[in-house]
């Protein structure tokens, strides 16, 4: 017997869904498909095909979007670009789209961009380190400085500090930094 | 466990997705990686049987 579906669960569609139909409205000529996951908490993947241009949306519910859209892209590799909301993710999605411009992967930032994203004032951090705002300063002007004294640094903006080395195979080990070097 | 699929008409297979590329790991153990864009398969091992992943099923079971 066909069991009918209450209307609320025929209405509720996700963002990725959501994007999709938008997408699907916007570039007509564009081969678009939703690859949905086992488990609905799981990630989802909108791939979206133009011309020699492919962009892989990624989605899940309590994480936002992922972008993609590199073909030197590696094996099990992250996404390049993350926005929390479909509004943002979709500005973007459309210029990539438009332009069918790659994906750009994260950049390296200096502490002081660290600092203002964290929303902290070089005098809350000198509290925290117990010092001043000027010494606070002279440390994210440097561009060398002791691991202890960036990890301190850090810390009274409430992150950890992680070294990495990469091997020539491309592989990676997580240098302890509580140890000697 | 994200990002496991199912693989119509093969209920021996799994498909893990990531942005450019699909990993099939059958019951059997074999692998296959393949590429989307462009498309291609860039990797394939044989199971414990010495079966790849689209002969591991067995055809009774189909």
């Amino acid at each position: 017997m066909h069991k009918i579906q209450p209307k609320n669960e025929i209405d509720a569609i996700n963002d990725i869904q959501r994007m999709q139909r938008i997408i699907e409205g916007a570039f007509p000529t564009a081969r678009v498909s939703l690859d949905e996951p086992l488990r609905k908490t799981g990630v989802w993947v909108l791939d979206v095909f133009l011309p020699d241009y492919h962009l892989a949306i990624a989605w899940q519910a309590k994480k936002g979007f992922g972008l993609v859209a590199d073909k030197t892209h590696g094996y099990g590799e992250g996404a390049d670009e993350v926005f929390r909301d479909l509004d943002t993710a979709l500005t973007r999605v459309v210029h990539l789209l438009n332009c069918k411009r790659p994906t750009v992967p994260p950049q390296s930032v200096r502490l002081k961009d660290i600092r203002e994203e964290l929303g902290l004032s070089q005098d809350e951090v000198a509290k925290r380190l117990q010092t001043n705002q000027g010494g606070v300063s002279r440390q994210e002007s440097r561009s060398d400085c002791r691991v202890s004294t960036l990890t301190a640094y850090v810390h009274a903006l409430g992150c950890e500090l992680l070294v990495k080395v990469v091997l020539p195979d491309a592989t990676e080990r997580e240098l302890k930094l509580d140890e000697a070097l | 466990m994200d990002s496991v699929r199912k693989v119509d008409g093969f209920p021996e297979v799994l498909r893990y997705r990531n942005s450019n590329h699909n990993t099939f790991i059958a019951s059997n153990g074999a692998i296959e990686v393949r590429q989307l864009d462009p498309e291609e398969v860039q990797f394939t091992k044989p199971g414990a049987n010495g079966k790849g992943v689209w002969d591991a099923q067995d055809p009774a079971k189909k």
